[in-house]
């Protein structure tokens, strides 16, 4: 299977179960909108905590995808056959998910301007705020997959995977919080958006090696 | 290469055996020198009064959380690279301890930060790395244990454990980086290299206690790990013969 | 200790209780498996009980014991 292969085919199943990347933009909104009965209607204590409710419920939404980014392919044993292939498992991986994000993170950054009306943020910041997430959601997306092929055949996988994985979200959740409340401050933004970028490129070395050695281990 | 040495377990037990008395009679004195030293002959500090002496079972306890991190990160790349026996069982002994003396400088550093800072907690730079490493300590020990087959436990808590281990740093950074965007930088910081040798000693003494502390532990509970795999072996032999 | 005392020696004490801990369990689980080992050896024929016990004691033949684990 070639590179475009899976990401095809991936993108055509995601299509097939579009439901399931509007549950989890529902989630991301519903999520955020809870926050006001928490810490109540005041607009701008709302606006403080905008970036930081976007991006943590973000977090979760993402968690809540990852459990089934290679449960079918292992369960059916496409996984298996994958491993087989002469395309590395690595760039395989890699594929999978830029799927993952194409349905999940992409329909975040679609849905978190209108959380950030709701919470009266300024709307100048909505750029900065949309490039953060373009930077910072690919990397939930990859170290999402290498918690999600650790816990492959794990007993309970689904609650483990945000044990794994959430302490390892924390630099891109306070780089991306700090480059929206840089922007809302009137700061420089492109120092958090640099630094958001290195973490990205970080994660676009280590996790296709992690989480293919995962998926190896998960096939034995 | 030295590490075949120590690949046969049979010879890694009674290696073992020969030096845990030694390692237990060292840590003994150690942790008795450490605590004579803080407790009665360390002098109280001169600002913050007898409450540094909470320094002596912070300190170590979180060079211990960091040492023993970076030990099952070392441990892991072992066996995950060389497929060493012994490697996998001396990472997931490792981690329970390394998890208590992460748990340790926690709470004592709460007891510290009470009277030092006014409050239990504070989200300054260094408590927040640590407890984002207490997390990383329990991802790991849930994951060694989420499997039927401990051996792919195994396998998957060293990967977890190098992407951890790689991730340490940039915690530390972005933490730091948050704390100084957030926080006033009036919090109380700890002497540094200036320290007084009267106080530097016992925090040797206590620091070299704990980690032979740590060598004795780790030592019983690879063997009994060893002893756990006889036994497995034994059951499928069981099973084989029935 | 001053007024301090009561947060040194919960501090102190916390971290023995704690340490004491992992010892116990430790050993508890080690004499436990020690034991569990010896009761079976009973059960089987003299030449593999022999190979297992090499493993676990401090005989130098023993065939690789972790390899399993």
């Amino acid at each position: 299977m070639r590179f475009t292969g899976i990401i095809s085919r991936d993108l055509r199943l995601a299509l097939r179960q579009r439901s399931d990347a509007a549950m989890i933009v529902l989630f991301f909104v519903l999520t955020a909108a809870l926050f006001p009965f928490g810490v109540g209607p005041e607009a701008n204590q709302l606006a403080a905590i905008a970036p930081g409710v976007i991006w943590v419920t973000a977090l979760l939404s993402v968690l809540l995808s990852l459990e089934r980014l290679f449960l079918a392919d292992y369960e059916d044993g496409s996984l298996e056959l994958m491993a087989l292939s002469p395309v590395p498992l690595e760039l395989t991986l890699l594929a999978k998910v830029l799927a993952h994000w194409l349905t999940t993170g992409l329909p975040l950054i679609v849905a978190a301007p209108l959380i950030a009306v709701l919470f009266n943020m300024p709307l100048e910041a909505l750029p900065t705020l949309a490039t953060a997430m373009l930077l910072g959601t690919p990397t939930l997306s990859l170290i999402g997959a290498v918690g999600a092929a650790l816990t492959l055949g794990a007993r309970r996988g689904g609650i483990l995977i945000p044990l794994l994985v959430l302490p390892l979200y924390i630099p891109t959740l306070i780089f991306g919080v700090s480059a929206v409340d840089a922007a809302l401050g009137g700061f420089p933004v492109r120092p958090h958006l640099l630094l958001l970028m290195a973490i990205l490129l970080i994660s676009l070395v280590v996790s296709p090696l992690a989480g293919a050695a995962a998926l190896r281990q998960a096939n034995e | 290469m030295i590490l075949d040495r120590f690949a046969n377990p049979a010879r890694f037990l009674r290696l073992a055996n020969a030096i845990l008395p030694w390692c237990v009679g060292a840590t003994t004195i150690m942790l008795a020198a450490g605590l004579y030293l803080g407790l009665f002959v360390a002098p109280p500090d001169y600002q913050q009064g007898d409450s540094v002496r909470i320094m002596y079972v912070h300190v170590p306890a979180a060079w211990m959380a960091m040492f023993v991190y970076t030990n099952i990160a070392i441990a892991s790349a072992v066996s995950l690279i060389w497929r060493h026996p012994l490697a996998d069982l001396a990472a997931n002994a490792s981690a329970p301890i390394g998890a208590a003396f992460t748990f340790l400088a926690l709470v004592t550093g709460s007891l510290w930060g009470k009277p030092m800072w006014g409050t239990w907690w504070v989200w300054d730079a260094r408590l927040t790395s640590v407890l984002i490493l207490f997390f990383l300590y329990l991802g790991h020990m849930a994951i060694t244990s989420a499997f039927d087959n401990p051996a792919r436990g195994a396998k998957a808590a060293a990967v977890l454990a190098l992407v951890g281990f790689v991730n340490v740093p940039i915690i530390k950074f972005s933490v730091d980086w948050w704390n100084t965007l957030h926080q006033p930088a009036s919090v109380f910081r700890m002497g540094g290299p200036s320290i007084h040798p009267d106080m530097l000693w016992p925090l040797l003494a206590m620091g070299l206690g704990y980690t032979l502390f740590y060598v004795v532990l780790l030592l019983l509970r690879i063997k009994s790990e060893l002893i756990g795999a006889r036994l497995r072996a034994l059951d499928s032999l069981r099973q084989d013969a029935a | 200790m001053g007024s301090y005392g009561g947060y040194v020696w919960p501090s102190y004490g916390l971290s023995a209780v704690i340490m004491a801990g992992l010892v116990i369990v430790t050993l508890r689980r080690l004499r436990a498996r020690e034991q569990e080992l010896a009761q079976r050896q009973g059960e089987y024929p003299a030449r593999r009980s022999d190979r297992v016990k090499t493993a676990v004691s401090e005989d130098s033949n023993g065939s690789g014991g972790a390899s399993d684990s």
